[in-house]
């Protein structure tokens, strides 16, 4: 099965972002590109600050006004999302694309009840009456694995936990009936046992939608456990793209690697791995080829310069990398 | 939910905690009492003359004396009040809307239309507001709905300043984004999610703009270019009276100063307590 021919749901290609930095434009988003195709889960992942969100808040049209977008395209289904103007992109966000966001509680409007923030999903997007449009909300609230919709869906977001919030806000993301779900972090502040829950509840909603969901995270265990295919990103480049099982098996990419090796396992020692000192993100975004040189231990000098190409190395598995043979 | 009986004990609660908004609450009840019923108990009328009394101090007939007409002092102070009250609300309501309505949108939209709003607000808080004041109705003509509107529009950019900057940080919060994400127009989101967020400092400020609309429009009519005397309005009272303190007639000016010092006063101390409870609810 080769990739590319398939009709992809959403297909980034060569999107480069930047932001204004201490003396120029730092390039935060730098040659991305990946695809998501029809009914997957897609884990996307790297450290805090390689670009993740960026990308989401990039395809999602809500890049804050500093940043500028260099060069790309986003396409989603046969629609070049970056010539969108403010107003289609309203009609395509909810309708198509939703966007589950990290910081729970405070992406709820505390001044409405939350049964009323999810029926006027219900209203805006299937244009339903107030009363229909309640009931709906309701129904929805109990699909959530939530306890007592009816009576939960007159509280205020300050009554309930954080975790019935974060089930709110999943079920008013649900109600818009998207293409694509993307999750940014969805479980940052929620404790473990809550945590399986929510993603639990994120796989049955996508067999039940048949959606296809973004799942940003930094969480390894998370992404084997609910993703087929993984997109690995660092410092704003893509390292390697493939299928769980394949890159779980064997990572190609000499970050995926040492990504893969951080994780704790009870059945391994740990072998910290050198840190790396005296190198901060400054360096890495000021390299113009690989941005992993600095830190790679298999670097060679075409890499600080040139960046590598997106290669397949197998099927389903794509490494951007000079060196990985 | 609390039933009434657990909010009144509330509110009873919060009385006790904050003083100052006990006093002032105390303060206005009185006062609005005397402007709604009082003329009621006094037995002449805000305009009625007679020169046989003009100039008596203060009696049990006349508790406040007369003026040089012969008209009770308190009658018409108390007409005064119920002016000067309709006069404070009418500004502080006006600028309340027009300053979070225009103060959203230029916090949610940001940009050019952001910085064209907050530099016309930085030139109309370059004049002193009392001076933007008298302008404005010199302009304008002196008549009730224009000294309303002037009082208003030098209060704006307060309203304005404080929506936006509230705007914009709530802006960041993620009910906004979500809103956005799940298709609501940008109306939507700038009026019904964002504006009731960011409304308590500009409520507190309302509250605050109540006592210095009273002085305000006092001044206005003190200079004459406000409401125009024989109305009675705590500052046509004042400097109608400021004519004959020199000739020992003290009352004449005296009490209606008293009654717009104490209103004014009424509504800082309310309006300061609001501030104090508002930004402890915060931390």
């Amino acid at each position: 099965m080769i990739l590319v021919e398939k009709d992809a749901l959403l297909r980034i290609e060569g999107l480069y972002v930047s932001f204004p930095g201490a003396d120029a434009r730092v390039t935060i988003l730098d040659n991305v590109s990946f695809e998501v195709f029809g009914k997957e889960i897609v884990g996307l992942v790297g450290e805090s600050g390689s670009g993740k969100t960026m990308t989401s808040l990039t395809i999602m049209g809500f890049l804050p006004a500093s940043g500028r977008i260099e060069g790309g395209e986003i396409w989603f289904g046969h629609d070049q999302l970056l010539d969108y103007t403010e107003e289609e992109m309203s009609r395509v966000r909810g309708r198509k694309i939703a966007m589950i966001f990290q910081s729970t509680r405070s992406a709820l409007n505390p001044l409405m009840r939350v049964g009323d923030q999810v029926a006027r999903v219900y209203r805006i997007q299937r244009g339903l009456g107030a009363g229909q449009a309640k009931a709906e909300a309701v129904k929805a609230l109990s699909r959530m694995g939530i306890p007592d919709a009816e009576r939960r869906a007159k509280a205020y977001p300050h009554q309930l936990s954080r975790g019935m919030c974060q089930r709110v806000l999943i079920a008013m993301m649900v109600a818009c009936e998207p293409d694509l779900l993307i999750a940014d972090e969805p479980t940052t502040g929620l404790d473990v046992t809550i945590q399986a829950q929510i993603f639990e509840l994120i796989k049955d909603l996508q067999q039940a939608t048949k959606a296809s969901i973004l799942l940003i995270t930094h969480d390894l265990g998370v992404v084997a456990e609910t993703c087929e295919r993984v997109v690995v990103m660092y410092a704003g480049q893509v390292m390697e793209m493939a299928t769980v099982e394949s890159l779980f098996a064997k990572p190609l990419h000499p970050y995926t690697q040492r990504l893969l090796s951080s994780v704790l396992r009870v059945d391994r020692t740990i072998e910290m791995p050198a840190v790396d000192a005296g190198l901060s993100e400054d360096v890495a975004y000021s390299v113009a080829g690989c941005r992993f040189a600095p830190r790679c231990p298999r670097v060679l000098p075409r890499c600080w310069e040139e960046h590598p190409p997106r290669e397949q190395a197998g099927p389903d598995h794509w490494v951007t990398c000079h060196n990985y043979k | 939910m609390a039933s009434a009986a657990q909010r009144l004990r509330g509110f009873l609660r919060l009385l006790r905690e904050h003083r100052t908004l006990a006093a002032g609450l105390l303060i206005l009840t009185v006062v609005i009492l005397a402007a709604t019923v009082g003329p009621a108990f006094v037995p002449h009328g805000p305009l009625k003359v007679d020169p046989e009394i003009k100039l008596q101090p203060p009696s049990l007939a006349h508790p406040m004396g007369t003026d040089n007409f012969g008209r009770d002092i308190l009658v018409r102070v108390l007409y005064g009040i119920r002016l000067d009250l309709r006069i404070a609300f009418m500004v502080a309501f006006t600028a309340l809307i027009v300053g979070t309505l225009v103060g959203t949108f230029s916090g949610y939209r940001g940009g050019i239309i952001d910085d064209v709003v907050m530099r016309f607000t930085d030139v109309l808080q370059a004049f002193p507001s009392f001076v933007l004041a008298m302008a404005i109705t010199a302009m304008l003509g002196n008549t009730i709905p224009n000294v309303v509107i002037a009082i208003a529009i030098s209060y704006v950019p307060f309203f304005i300043r404080l929506t936006r900057g509230e705007v914009l940080s709530a802006r960041e919060l993620g009910y906004a984004e979500a809103a956005r994400c799940v298709g609501n127009p940008e109306w939507r989101i700038m009026y019904l999610h964002l504006l009731p967020n960011c409304l308590t400092p500009a409520l507190v400020q309302a509250t605050l703009c109540l006592g210095w609309a009273i002085l305000d429009a006092s001044g206005l009519a003190f200079l004459g270019l406000g409401v125009r005397p024989p109305t009675p309005e705590g500052g046509v009272l004042v400097g109608e009276g400021a004519l004959f303190i020199i000739s020992g007639q003290w009352w004449t000016s005296v009490f209606p100063g008293a009654v717009i010092v104490l209103m004014a006063f009424g509504f800082n101390l309310i309006g300061d307590s609001l501030r104090d409870i508002t930004a402890q609810e915060e931390r």
